[in-house]
């Protein structure tokens, strides 16, 4: 598990990276895509209740922010404006998706696509790093258990017999330590308001 | 009110079409759990994100950076799309790609195509593709013979029962081996059982006068390559069934269908019974799912269950199946290494309870039942009811047996009301502790006035710290429940609603918990499970600091054979109060059903070193060292056990296992006598 460089206000790496991109540079929108993807992933896939256009839509937004990096100002965060291009796409992708598909979802996945658009975009924008920071609290043998669950991507049944528990337990207590770390995102948020 | 467990499952994509829609069903109606599944999603999304392989990442990273870096776009998300998710994409405007077929069979395709520019020929072309297409699409969508696909044959038959195959008017009586089919029906009658055993190996026996019908197979179904090692679903129209499930990995689904409700089965073995209508009754059907093994979704339009082992279940149309109700007090793990353990589950006892609620109930010390006026001493005049309550453990310690009472005395009145039931008597020391009762009862010397002293009884751990008016408000809320206990108290409605009054208190969210406990208790008394463990979970969630509710939770838990989060929460309990011997008991004994038999045993020793006198460690020990086979051992632990606590007949019985074990026959069987002559609920100590 990588911490997330916490990269909220305009660093000065940032500013040269950005300026030298501005000045032609493609090369130098390497690092900044190194930096941030993983904030701006995860970002999407909480945003995003379609799991399927995650990627897409981060691609979408780093190539968003290529062409559109002479708009950027200098000395404000960058992350806080992939985010913004980010939360726009969400939204115009949640809006999309919903208009095609509606007929054809569940009524679960109708509602957590409502719930997402109606929430407002700035709402937990430092949701993610909160969570990461959440992340590093988890005991030992949960954190192999979410390493099984989303790094090796195996099955419950899998996790199951590698653990020498029952997919029963795998599943609640997969549940509890995601309900845990919601709670310890909010937690979080509240202590440090925006 | 949805289980945590379904949940999970739902969540992980791991219910069948059934039980999956009945529980999209059930999130329309359910707030709280559709929030809950909403933000579980979005947490499992962020976790796939942050804790994602490095591979996928990298793949990404370089979609961007050439995308960037000149090339198209589009292209570019097709191909990370492509490499990402498996799937590809081809672009609007994109022409397909070129087929990869040597260059002289593209050379006469291209000549067939020129020959097909001539209109005469295009014409006839159509005509021809035309009727191609109509007798294709005849032979396609012709009925395929679905209704002659052998799924198993009989292994059992008795009497005469008949089989009807499909829509024939024939009928035949079947014998061993006799194969049968899809859209057959069978039938026994008064004098008749069968048994069938499908290609599988999953076996379903017929009752007497029982009709099951084998539906052929949908148009959906029938296209699946191979033909089914057994009915997908199968028809009772009357009777019942026993059905033994083969487990197989990715099993298709096995239900089992009535009027009333649908059981589906998770490699498992139960039953399905219609029961008819009494006389008088209106005619609802009325559908009992027994489960001797594993988990079985068992549902219908109204709502949705999991009923595991040794549960039953009863589905009425037109109202949703019951909250599963335990059939055994006594209930026999089958553990991995093939050996099995007696676990005590009885049904929480009323003086159980007392020590269970915030602050202690009532307690007596003792336990009345109900006793059929037949099979006691008959005195009609007294009593007009056809039981009478008698006492039934008299412990020697506790106040009951202070004030004189003996076991067997009949209790005619308390307070000056006429005693008519047991649950009567329980319930007002249940709510009066500290307080004293009339009671006048009939022994063997005839009728006499007692006044009985209720104790408050101690907390099993630690409780919540209150207000001081705290006690009082739950006191009364626990009245008002019991009042209005009925016949639907386990039902889902009533759970939402003494839920949602727990929510009205204003007060605390440490009241909330307390109230919570203490529904979860009451709950607990009904034998209602389900209501129970979401109570517990709740004042566990609302106050997770309190060890009480840690326990109540575990113990419930440990109730419906879910080991591992039992384990859990008594280990919370544990961690919040060190010390209890109690804790450690269960721990030691959740270990060793988990299959942790060292530590179970290490637990169980370390425990005896500071209660060197406690008979239920050692009878604890004994039955660890019977599992473990060291007869030797167990032997001398059972004996302690005895010689602590005599009067309990569980110890005896460890005692004569461990002496057959050891080939001791005539002392074993000594001990076997002593156990019979004890009363098989003689108390234990605990």
């Amino acid at each position: 598990m990588t911490p997330l460089p916490s990269i909220e206000n305009g660093s000065t790496e940032d500013a040269q990276l950005v300026a030298a991109v501005q000045a032609g540079d493609i090369h130098a929108f390497e690092p900044l895509v190194e930096r941030h993807l993983d904030a701006i992933h995860a970002f999407v896939a909480l945003k995003l209740p379609v799991p399927h256009l995650v990627d897409e839509i981060t691609h979408e937004t780093f190539v968003f922010a290529f062409r559109g990096i002479a708009k950027f100002t200098p000395g404000t965060s960058f992350r806080g404006w992939l985010r913004a291009i980010a939360a726009n796409k969400v939204r115009a992708e949640t809006e999309r998706y919903y208009r095609e598909e509606r007929n054809r979802l569940a009524y679960t996945e109708r509602r957590a696509i409502e719930d997402a658009m109606h929430e407002t975009a700035s709402q937990d924008s430092r949701e993610v790093e909160a969570l990461n920071d959440c992340l590093k609290d988890v005991p030992e043998n949960l954190r192999t258990l979410l390493n099984l669950k989303y790094h090796d991507e195996s099955s419950s049944e899998e996790i199951a017999r590698s653990l020498e528990r029952s997919v029963s337990w795998v599943r609640t207590t997969l549940c509890r330590v995601r309900q845990q770390l919601r709670e310890c995102v909010e937690r979080k948020l509240k202590a440090e308001p925006s | 009110m949805i289980q945590q467990e379904q949940l999970a499952s739902f969540l992980d994509e791991a219910l069948d079409a059934g039980p999956r829609a009945a529980l999209q069903k059930e999130l329309e109606r359910d707030a709280q759990a559709l929030r809950f599944v909403i933000e579980q999603r979005n947490m499992d999304r962020a976790l796939r994100s942050l804790l994602g392989s490095a591979a996928h990442r990298e793949r990404l990273k370089e979609s961007i950076l050439a995308s960037v870096a000149g090339s198209s776009s589009k292209q570019l998300q097709a191909q990370v799309l492509a490499d990402t998710s498996g799937r590809a994409i081809r672009l609007a405007g994109e022409s397909a790609p070129a087929l990869g077929w040597p260059h002289p069979i593209r050379t006469w395709i291209g000549d067939i195509l020129q020959f097909f520019q001539s209109p005469r020929v295009a014409w006839f072309t159509f005509a021809s593709a035309v009727l191609l297409l109509a007798v294709g699409t005849m032979l396609l969508f012709r009925p395929t013979p679905v209704g002659r696909i052998v799924v198993g044959q009989f292994a059992a038959v008795v009497g005469e029962p008949t089989l009807q195959h499909g829509a024939s008017r024939l009928t035949l009586n079947p014998q061993l081996s006799t194969p049968i089919h899809l859209g057959d029906r069978l039938e026994t009658g008064d004098a008749d059982k069968a048994e069938i055993v499908f290609k599988d190996g999953t076996t379903l026996r017929l009752g007497f006068n029982t009709s099951v019908e084998l539906p052929t197979l949908n148009a959906q179904r029938s296209t699946l390559n191979s033909p089914p090692l057994r009915p997908p679903e199968i028809n009772l129209l009357r009777g019942q069934v026993w059905t033994k499930v083969q487990k197989m990995t990715n099993a298709p689904q096995y239900a089992i269908r009535t009027d009333a409700a649908t059981a589906v089965a998770r490699g498992t073995e139960f039953g399905v019974r219609i029961q008819s209508p009494k006389s008088g009754q209106t005619a609802a059907q009325t559908t009992v799912l027994t489960v001797k093994e594993g988990a079985v979704d068992f549902f219908n339009a109204f709502g949705s269950v999991q009923a595991t082992a040794m549960t039953e279940s009863t589905a009425r149309t037109g109202t949703p199946p019951t909250e599963p109700k335990r059939l055994e007090t006594l209930q026999v793990v089958q553990l991995d290494d093939g050996s099995s353990w007696s676990l005590t589950t009885s049904p929480l006892d009323w003086p159980e309870a007392a020590g269970k609620l915030v602050g202690g109930g009532g307690s007596a010390g003792w336990q009345v039942r109900e006793v059929p006026l037949a099979a006691a001493v008959p005195d009609a005049g007294s009593n007009s009811s056809a039981y009478e309550v008698r006492v039934s453990q008299l412990p020697r310690s506790s106040p009951a047996a202070q004030t004189g009472l003996q076991l067997g005395d009949v209790l005619l009145t308390l307070d000056s009301q006429r005693v008519t039931n047991a649950a009567q008597v329980q319930r007002a020391i249940l709510l009066r502790p500290d307080a004293t009762v009339a009671l006048r009862v009939r022994g063997q010397t005839g009728e006499k006035l007692v006044v009985l002293a209720i104790g408050r009884s101690t907390n099993l751990l630690r409780g919540p710290e209150l207000s001081l008016e705290a006690p009082g408000q739950l006191n009364s809320l626990l009245q008002q429940w019991i009042a209005a206990t009925d016949s639907n108290a386990t039902s889902a409605a009533h759970e939402k609603h003494l839920f949602a009054e727990v929510g009205r208190i204003s007060g605390t969210s440490g009241l909330h918990a307390a109230a919570f406990n203490n529904l979860g208790v009451l709950f607990e008394l009904e034998d209602a499970l389900g209501p129970a463990i979401r109570a517990y979970d709740r004042a566990v969630y609302l106050d997770p600091q309190v060890p009480l509710y840690h326990l109540n939770l575990g113990l419930a838990l440990r109730k419906i054979s879910s080991f591992e989060r039992a384990l859990e929460e008594i280990e919370s309990a544990a961690g919040l109060q060190p010390g209890s011997i109690l804790v450690q008991k269960r721990l030691a004994e959740i270990h060793s059903l988990l299959g942790h038999d060292s530590e179970a045993l290490a637990m169980t020793e370390a425990l005896l070193q500071v209660a060197t006198q406690d008979h239920g460690t050692w009878e604890l020990k004994a039955q660890l060292l019977l599992k473990a086979k060291l007869s030797a051992e167990a032997r001398e632990a059972a004996r302690k056990a005895v010689e602590l606590d005599p009067d309990c007949p569980v110890a005896h019985a460890y005692l004569a296992q461990a002496l057959q074990f050891a080939g001791q026959l005539a002392q074993a069987e000594a001990a076997y006598e002593e156990m019979l002559a004890l009363h098989p609920s003689s108390p234990c100590s605990t």
